[in-house]
């Protein structure tokens, strides 16, 4: 009697290899996506590291609540598409808010520049 | 010789065809999988460079007293009276830290993890800039811009 496997064994272990493959590809489409979310964090980092250093070499009177931010080009963060950076001057002080909006006009995140 | 184990010819042509379509299918997971961790891997480490580079390159300009730049070297004499140098060597972001005016003789240190980066240094009016002209996925990294804190005499 010749020994060997069932059609419903094989089926098993190919559904089981089918099932490992689609979770191994999904962790890493997660890794990927992760790292794209993480490269778009230190774009958005970076445009408000960049704004608020531009704020301090830009004259306090130049600078209008609502308007762009002072030398950022937007087209340079290709993570950030469709976001906004505008300014606000800061109640009672001497700063300057910069705000980076989400496509949505939400804010995404924010820091404080002294204007010169 | 009659009635010996062994496999049939059709047994291990059928076997033979279902190795061969699993080893497909295996490639055809590997590929896809292989240039997904590859991208994500360079993004990650990328992701990593520039957040090096930015914050190493804050804290000196920062600093400095006196600042000159050379396309793609900047030399700039901190309060303490030290040098911080950078440059652009083999792809890579190096810096120097040394007593020695313009780092002359210092050992140079990679910032950057991947190679494949070129850029510009540009004095500008009250700041120093960076601009990538070149990072290691063929695509453009933002500037770093920073305010001079210090007095620094024009050049």
């Amino acid at each position: 009697m010749k020994r060997g496997f069932t059609l419903i064994e094989v089926t098993v272990a190919m559904a089981v290899l089918a099932v490992a493959a689609t979770a191994v590809l999904s962790t890493l489409i997660g890794v990927q996506r992760a790292a794209l979310e993480a490269r778009r964090l230190e774009n958005a980092q970076a445009l408000l590291s960049n704004a608020s250093e531009r704020v301090r070499t830009t004259e306090a009177g130049a600078l209008r609540d609502g308007a762009s931010c002072p030398g950022v080009r937007l087209a340079d963060y290709p993570y950030l598409e469709g976001y906004r950076c505008v300014v606000a001057r800061e109640p009672g002080g001497p700063g300057v808010v910069v705000r980076l909006l989400d496509p949505e006009g939400e804010v995404y995140a924010a820091t404080v520049g002294v204007p010169r | 010789m009659r009635g010996a184990a062994g496999f049939t010819l059709v047994e291990v042509a059928v076997a033979g065809l279902v190795a061969g379509v699993v080893a497909l299918m295996a490639a055809m997971l590997f590929v896809p999988a292989a240039r997904i961790w590859t991208e994500a891997q360079t993004s990650l480490e990328l992701t990593s460079d520039a957040a090096e580079v930015r914050r190493s390159l804050t804290g000196d300009v920062q600093r400095a007293r006196s600042v000159r730049s050379y396309d793609d070297r900047l030399l700039l004499r901190l309060a303490d009276g030290t040098w911080a140098c950078y440059r652009f060597e083999a792809g890579r972001l190096e810096r120097a830290g040394s007593a020695r005016a313009g780092c002359r003789g210092a050992e140079y240190t990679p910032l950057t993890v991947l190679d494949g980066y070129a850029g510009r240094f540009e004095r500008l009016d009250g700041a120093v800039r960076l601009r990538y002209t070149q990072a290691p996925d063929g695509g453009t990294l933002p500037e770093v811009f920073v305010a001079l804190r210090l007095s620094v005499p024009a050049r």
